[in-house]
């Protein structure tokens, strides 16, 4: 892929704090029309490659390029394209959601009545038209990450900049969220989020799977499911703790993750597994319902994947 | 200029939405000039003074009467032994014993020289040299009177007796010596450093507390346009606070502006320029707002009491503290504010401190400027 097509390009990128590395030597392309989801656990370093992305903060070392400027180089060429949403609470409480957006409009010198035309229409379908006098302070927790896009989103940014943009917001607002995002492509815009949410990450077109500053694992929710090693068969019993005891022992079982009351049990590929399974949980005493090979979910490739990074390192 | 403007606009917001601490920027400097108005006094209002008179003679009695008739001077009592003093001072209760030793009435008369003790409590020196003073010119003014009508009695020309040198002091800018008139000018300096470092000291870190430090920081806002903005607003606020105090002090301690109310505004908004700027620093640099006010306060109150020339001259100062007073703001604040207040002047005398003082205000702001970091 060459240069001009990707919005976003890291290499070896790295931050440390003290002791702890939160970046480490992170290397991603990101083409330009994507929606890309760094997924992670907590303190995987979601947040902080978010922010050394956005210039933000600074890196120890590597490089990054957005947008085609340099931004290690020069931090502030490329603020002026770019949007940013930062995890935690941004704006001024004290001050209404017109005149947080009206502040964003200025600081990038965006002419006075796009603006207005912009906020109209956003607050409109966020459903914050009624709300936009009121005190951004006094809103819900949803409505505050609203604001916060469209104020992100108010310099018409080529790349847009999202950390864990949903994460407290109630269901409602997440739609709202969503739906202006996955308008943003068509017009040209890259998106790059993070997210600790499995059925967020299913809403990219491309993922990263970080932990411990380490990219573990890249490609498309489809792509991410199939790495997946093994078979993962969807087990069902009346006793689903018994159940998981009596399987975490097993050679063939790679691992065993309660999901609701069902057991996700990742096994070894082959035919025999099944009757393994079948036998050890005979022997512990418990009535399996039922047994069936799935698809791996997201999340299935997000733990299984963690896991053997972990292991690695 | 559109984001420094807009910075400044969010700034005067986020003042009008707090109007406890707006109240509290414009009421503190008039409060604080009151207190310290009133509570610092170094005149002498009152000498309350014992006797001991050992002559006890229409001569001695007549001298004690002139120096009790005299406005402040108030006599408690008579007592015989002059170690009095030692009771009555440590007890608080006098701060004078005047002694008229025995044969005072027979050295009058016979023309020699009749000495009257007069012992002062100094362990307040300066009110004590002060009533030093005040004590001596009164007890020889009724014994000068004490002479002529001596004199008169005996048909000795009066002319005789008169001192050859007659000094008659004019005092001029503060003809009452009042300490106020002294102190109001530059306890103005002092209050304006302390609440205009205070205004500014949290505007930046608490962008950082509050996390909007992000959304500047991945916004093109430069620096300059930042401090400048947080500035402005600021700088019309510490300015009413000037004409508050200005106006407070003519109500209240009778300081009268003699000078130009356009000059004494102008010197003013570049000396409140400095103080918001240096409080500005701070909150760039400091990791807390607590912090940031902790500091503002130190590095405004104790330097700017001691060595601006507010109470104690600067000229008296070891040389290493001159020097340190000089780049202190109000120290050429607080002189041009004296000239401008009593003396009345123009910038055709006050140009050096004004000089000096735009120049610290101006590597304030730049230094500001310099240490905002746009990075976490």
């Amino acid at each position: 892929m060459s240069g001009d097509d990707l919005a976003v390009r890291t290499e070896d990128l790295s931050k440390r704090f003290g002791e702890t590395v939160a970046v480490d030597g992170v290397s991603l392309e990101i083409p330009v029309g994507d929606v890309f989801g760094l997924i992670g656990p907590d303190g995987a370093g979601k947040t902080t490659f978010m922010r050394l992305i956005s210039g933000v903060m600074r890196a120890d070392s590597g490089q990054a390029m957005i947008a085609g400027e340099d931004v290690i180089a020069d931090p502030e060429a490329v603020k002026q394209r770019m949007g940013y949403l930062s995890q935690a609470f941004s704006l001024y409480a004290d001050l209404s959601i017109e005149e947080n957006i009206d502040f964003c409009g200025d600081l990038y010198l965006m002419p006075r009545d796009e603006v207005q035309r912009m906020k109209e229409e956003m607050l409109e379908l966020t459903d914050l038209l009624r709300f936009r006098k009121r005190l951004v302070g006094r809103l819900s927790g949803g409505m505050k990450q609203k604001v916060g896009l469209i104020c992100a989103l108010i310099n018409r940014p080529q790349v847009l900049i999202l950390d864990e943009p949903t994460t407290g917001v109630d269901p409602i607002s997440r739609r709202d969220f969503w739906r202006i995002i996955s308008q943003l492509p068509e017009q040209g815009v890259t998106v790059v989020l993070c997210s600790p949410y499995m059925d967020e990450a299913a809403r990219c077109r491309h993922l990263a799977m970080i932990s411990r500053g380490r990219i573990l694992a890249e490609g498309t929710p489809e792509e991410m499911r199939q790495k997946v090693a093994g078979t993962v068969l969807e087990v069902t019993a009346d006793d689903v703790r018994a159940a998981s005891r009596a399987l975490s022992d097993l050679s063939s079982v790679r691992r065993v993750t309660p999901f609701g009351d069902a057991l996700h049990v990742q096994v070894e590929e082959g035919r025999e597994a099944v009757s393994e399974v079948r036998r050890a949980l005979g022997e512990a005493g418990v009535d399996e319902d039922e047994i069936h090979e799935m698809v791996p979910s997201l999340e299935d490739a997000f733990m299984d994947i963690v896991t053997r990074g972990d292991r690695v390192a | 200029m559109r984001r420094l403007l807009a910075v400044a606009r969010k700034e005067t917001l986020h003042l009008l939405r707090d109007p406890r601490s707006l109240a509290a920027a414009l009421v503190l400097p008039v409060g604080l000039l009151l207190l310290y108005g009133y509570a610092v006094n170094f005149d002498l209002e009152e000498v309350p003074f014992a006797v001991v008179d050992l002559d006890d003679t229409k001569s001695s009695r007549r001298l004690i009467e002139a120096v009790d008739s005299v406005h402040g001077f108030i006599l408690l009592d008579h007592y015989y032994d002059a170690d009095i003093a030692h009771e009555l001072f440590a007890r608080d209760a006098a701060m004078a014993v005047i002694v008229v030793d025995r044969g005072f009435e027979q050295k009058l008369k016979s023309g020699q020289e009749a000495p009257v003790q007069v012992i002062i409590d100094g362990s307040n020196s300066s009110l004590a040299s002060t009533a030093a003073t005040y004590c001596q010119a009164t007890v020889e003014q009724a014994g000068r009177r004490l002479i002529r009508d001596e004199a008169l009695s005996k048909g000795i020309p009066i002319s005789l007796l008169e001192p050859a040198i007659d000094v008659r002091p004019r005092v001029l800018y503060n003809p009452d010596l009042k300490t106020q008139v002294f102190l109001v000018p530059g306890l103005i300096g002092v209050i304006l450093m302390l609440m205009a470092a205070l205004l500014t000291s949290g505007v930046v870190v608490r962008e950082k507390e509050r996390g909007s430090f992000e959304l500047l920081a991945a916004s093109p806002v430069s620096p300059r346009e930042l401090i400048v903005g947080k500035l402005l607003p600021y700088l019309v606020l510490a300015t009413l606070d000037v004409v508050f105090v200005v106006v407070a002090g003519r109500i209240f301690f009778g300081v009268e502006l003699q000078g130009s109310p356009l000059l004494l505004l102008g010197v003013s908004v570049v000396f409140v320029g400095s103080a918001l700027a240096l409080g500005l620093l701070f909150s760039c640099i400091m990791p807390t707002q607590q912090l940031a006010m902790l500091l503002s306060f130190l590095a405004t109150a104790m330097p700017t009491m001691l060595l601006s020339g507010f109470a104690f001259p600067v000229r008296n100062m070891p040389w290493i503290l001159q020097q340190v007073a000089m780049i202190l703001p109000a120290t050429h604040y607080i002189a041009m504010m004296r000239a401008i207040i009593l003396k009345g002047v123009g910038m055709d005398i006050i140009w050096r401190p004004f000089l000096a003082m735009c120049a610290i205000t101006l590597v304030l702001v730049v230094a500001s400027v310099r240490r905002f970091s746009k990075t976490l």
